[in-house]
């Protein structure tokens, strides 16, 4: 039993790390630019497809997954740019971006193939990033290992960037665009290269879960836009924001406990029809905690105020 | 410091479920299977394949199954993959993406187990054998590949002036994509013209099985597609308006409204993939197990009589005598 | 220090005829450095479009506006934001709640520069915020890593007014600032406002629709009726005003209208 609680903390440390940057692309339009951004989806394929289609063609996979991040970037500028200059709605704009990138996915996922565009890439007989890096015998561990260093980098470059005169203009912006204006900002931009920094991470993070499952497929994305947002509503709840450093880290452990969560019921047995209902009675749990909390406080002072 | 705490408090109330959840320390063979999605095709073989199992002894008195179904969510699936690499001393995987899951799941958890796949149609496209005469690794199965070209002579001997048959698949199903390949090589030999059409999801379906008789198609030939299989109801409705038979991929769709198959019998494929397991738990290595597909004589003919009655159009003889006939379920 | 010149704006222009509104209809003002306007007018008169103009939310219709001499009609509202300081008539709007005090001030040290990749927080502008806010003697000056979001209305517009005047603005636009407060509060807020305004010699326009106040400060006082200036008063005269003055205006304005929807 040791064994199975150890392999789930290695499958949520995987798994968190890995998705882990898509919960924080995902924070940096929901929470940071109050965008909701429908583009991850879309954007989350992008990434897993560029960086398997390039891959597939004999390009070193650490260029590879370091390009995947521009792809993500331009997805995201693209969303911007609808929405800040064409006046499309928010939600409209990430729509239209990812329903596009279907069509391209498709298109570089048949790249060095026979036919115009396929749905799948298979990596098992070429290398990755993790044949790259075997630090360990376990590919796994490599995994975990590699995951854990590029989210920390990522993490450290975010706290650094939002940090910055810039940085603090576009977060001024994802709270009141109106201020932001008044005190010079400009506040097209920085929606549309917060978006495109937003993408460009959820672009990564597939690049690093389509090189770990040997495999990149169209389908990829889905439920991808959940996943984060549960990540980063599980991680605020449990481990708090009280500042920017604590918040971003809370968003990053939200994606590990997130699929904790989930291995445990996979390994509990739970039928697989199951889960969903697993994921809807762990966030209304997570929602409520807070709340609960505050009426644990609330009932406390008043059974002090009465004793006193 | 309060994070520490709370990291420290997740680990303890871990370790706690964990002392709770009993250990099965047995000498059971475990066997594991992952299956894509739910669907009848990838139902009847996984149930196959249990059934194969048990008659030779396989029951459960001397193995534990434990069978997980991602529906279609990436993540799960992977997660669904790890456990079971780790747990079972041999895996099933049904349908090609739960397959190669495996396979990587088996890589990256450094497990050295056999798995075996079913329902995949082209297994050395999907890199998980070297060729189908030769596995060569831990891993071979059984590929539903259609008997293509029996279906499209089908097609001609539904109506002797055909001139036109049309192609229908999902765009993101690569297994459809090999299938319908193959017919449009088929067709092409037997001096026919085709109409290739695509559907992205469900939303396309209407339009596209508009389109496509309107373009001409006077046959629709649909292969194993797990999307339309799934709304095969959709495309009957439009298709049987304009007395357009559809010959489908396998007999589940025919019996959820297409018109006719002669096609792969995926109980038989799941058997059959049972019977591997079988030899592999009495020591032959998968590398020396070829891949399995149906001859032409474990194949079905199977007709929907329902739907023949709403297209109302005349069935040669030899056809109705060797088909088994069923009505829409 | 800023002219507007034969500014004219509609709102509505493709919609129906009733709902077509000429909010400003070649309206020209010339305001010189130093001067502190009180706006008034009824609702509608185009107090808060003329300020918007000002301001570059939405380009005027017609005309031009100059600021120092400077034509800056084609700018956008963040591109003209170095030359103004801004504060809105709702607290909510003129700082960025989840953002410490400190950061809205370092935001408004940046209000004419570019936004560069250097990092956010200057430790030597940290004295210069403690100084500013223990001036406003709401003891906010301890307070600086405190969320703006968690304090009152009336520290909200105070902080404002700081961040609006910390790098010396050619003009100052208060947009009836103080209506969402409570008197006292105001009161206070609008005291500060005149502080402020006289040690830095500031351009200052002030919309309000207290009367009493609007003659109280500044030098000028303008009214506006239907996008256009009816009376605009300076020095001696305006001192001679009285609140009753400005109400009977009012009233034989609203007379005129009646007369002119009976005919």
């Amino acid at each position: 039993m040791l064994d199975t609680l150890r392999f789930i903390i290695t499958d949520s440390l995987n798994l968190g790390f890995a998705y882990g940057l898509l919960a924080l692309g995902i924070f940096i339009s929901y929470r940071l630019l109050d965008f909701a951004d429908l583009t991850a989806e879309g954007s989350f394929t992008l990434g897993g497809a560029f960086t398997a289609a390039l891959i597939f063609n004999g390009i070193n996979p650490i260029l590879s997954t370091f390009l995947s991040i521009f792809v993500g970037f331009i997805a995201g500028i693209i969303t911007g740019l609808l929405h800040t200059k064409l006046k499309i709605p928010s939600l409209l704009s990430g729509i239209i971006t990812m329903t596009a990138l279907f069509s391209i996915n498709m298109i570089l996922m048949g790249i060095g193939k026979d036919s115009k565009y396929d749905s799948v890439v298979y990596l098992s007989k070429l290398d990755t990033i993790y044949e790259l890096f075997s630090v360990f015998k376990l590919r796994y561990l490599n995994i975990i290992l590699l995951n854990f260093i590029i989210v920390s980098l990522v993490t450290l470059f975010c706290y650094w960037l939002f940090g910055t005169e810039f940085g603090m203009s576009l977060r001024a912006t994802g709270m009141n665009q109106k201020m932001a204006r008044a005190q010079g900002i400009n506040t097209s931009l920085m929606i549309i290269i917060g978006l495109g920094i937003s993408n460009a991470l959820i672009s990564l993070s597939a690049a690093l879960v389509a090189q770990a499952n040997q495999s990149a497929d169209v389908n990829m994305g889905i439920g991808t836009l959940v996943v984060g947002l549960a990540s980063i509503i599980i991680g605020e709840a449990i481990f708090g924001k009280r500042n920017f450093c604590n918040w971003i880290i809370s968003v990053v452990l939200g994606s590990v406990l997130y699929y904790l969560i989930i291995d445990i019921a996979i390994n509990l047995g739970l039928d697989s029809y199951l889960l969903k209902l697993l994921y809807a009675i762990i966030i209304i749990i997570v929602l409520t905690a807070p709340l609960i909390k505050k009426r644990i406080i609330t009932l406390k002072r008043k059974k002090k105020n009465v004793e006193n | 410091m309060k994070l520490i705490k709370r990291l420290v408090v997740m680990v303890c109330l871990l370790c706690c479920i964990f002392t709770f959840t009993a250990c099965e320390k047995d000498d059971k063979i475990k066997v594991g299977i992952l299956q894509s999605a739910t669907h009848s095709a990838l139902d009847s073989a996984r149930l196959g394949f249990i059934e194969a199992l048990k008659n030779a002894g396989y029951d459960e008195s001397k193995i534990t199954l434990d069978v997980q179904n991602p529906e279609g969510n990436p993540s799960n699936m992977q997660l669904m993959a790890k456990t079971l690499v780790r747990k079972s001393d041999i895996v099933l995987g049904v349908a090609t993406d739960a397959a190669v899951a495996l396979k990587a799941a088996a890589n990256t958890e450094g497990v050295n187990i056999p798995i075996l796949f079913t329902a995949v149609t082209d297994a050395v496209d999907a890199s998980l054998v070297e060729s189908n005469e030769h596995p060569g690794g831990k891993v071979t199965g059984t590929s539903d590949i259609n008997p293509v070209s029996d279906q499209i002579a089908l097609a001609k001997q539904l109506k002797n002036d055909l001139k036109t048959i049309g192609i229908l698949y999902t765009i993101s199903e690569t297994n459809s994509k090999v299938q319908a390949d193959m017919a449009i090589a088929e067709i092409k030999k037997e001096g026919l013209e085709y109409i290739e059409r695509t559907v992205t999801g469900v939303t396309d379906i209407q339009q596209t099985v508009k389109k496509i008789i309107a373009d001409g198609a006077e046959i629709i030939y649909i292969p194993t597609d797990n999307n339309l299989a799934k709304n095969i109801a959709i495309v009957g409705d439009i298709a049987n308006d304009s007395k357009v038979p559809l010959i489908c991929g396998e007999e589940n769709m025919v019996k959820a409204g297409g018109f006719i198959t002669f096609g792969v019998n995926y109980t038989k494929l799941g058997e059959m993939v049972g019977d591997m397991a079988v030899k592999i738990l009495e020591g032959t290595e998968p590398k020396d197990i070829p891949v399995g597909t149906l001859s032409k004589d474990q194949c079905n003919l199977v007709i929907n009589t329902d739907t023949l009655a709403l297209l109302n159009i005349q069935v040669p003889d030899e056809i109705m005598e060797k088909a088994t006939k069923v009505k829409t379920e | 220090m800023l002219k507007i010149e034969n500014i004219t704006k509609e709102f509505n222009l493709t919609g129906a005829i009733e709902d077509r509104r000429i909010a400003l209809n070649n309206i020209s003002l010339d305001i010189h450095d130093g001067d502190f306007v009180t706006i008034i007018g009824g609702n509608g008169s185009g107090k808060s479009t003329l300020m918007n103009i000002i301001a570059g939310v939405f380009p005027p219709d017609s005309g031009n506006v100059y600021i120092d001499g400077e034509n800056v009609t084609k700018l956008t509202e963040y591109k003209r934001a170095k030359y103004l300081g801004r504060v809105f008539q709702d607290p909510n709007v003129g700082t960025a709640p989840n953002m410490s005090i400190e950061e809205n001030m370092e935001l408004a040290t940046r209000r004419d520069q570019k936004k560069t990749l250097r990092w956010g927080f200057r430790k030597e502008h940290r004295d210069k915020f403690i100084k500013s806010l223990a001036s406003l003697n709401l003891g906010l000056e301890t307070r600086l890593s405190q969320k703006v979001g968690l304090l009152s209305g009336g520290q909200r517009q105070a902080v404002t007014l700081l961040m609006a005047t910390f790098k010396r603005p050619k003009v100052l636009l208060l947009d009836e600032h103080t209506a969402a407060l409570d008197p006292k509060t105001a009161r206070k807020v609008l005291e500060l406002t005149d502080t402020i305004v006289h040690d830095q010699h500031l351009t200052t326009i002030m919309i309000t629709h207290n009367m009493r106040d609007a003659l109280k400060y500044g030098n000028r006082l303008i009214m506006l009726h239907h996008g256009q200036i009816i009376f605009d008063v300076k020095g001696e005269e305006k001192n001679k005003l009285t609140p009753e003055d400005l109400l009977k205006k009012f009233d034989e304005l609203e007379n005129q209208d009646e007369e002119e929807l009976n005919n």
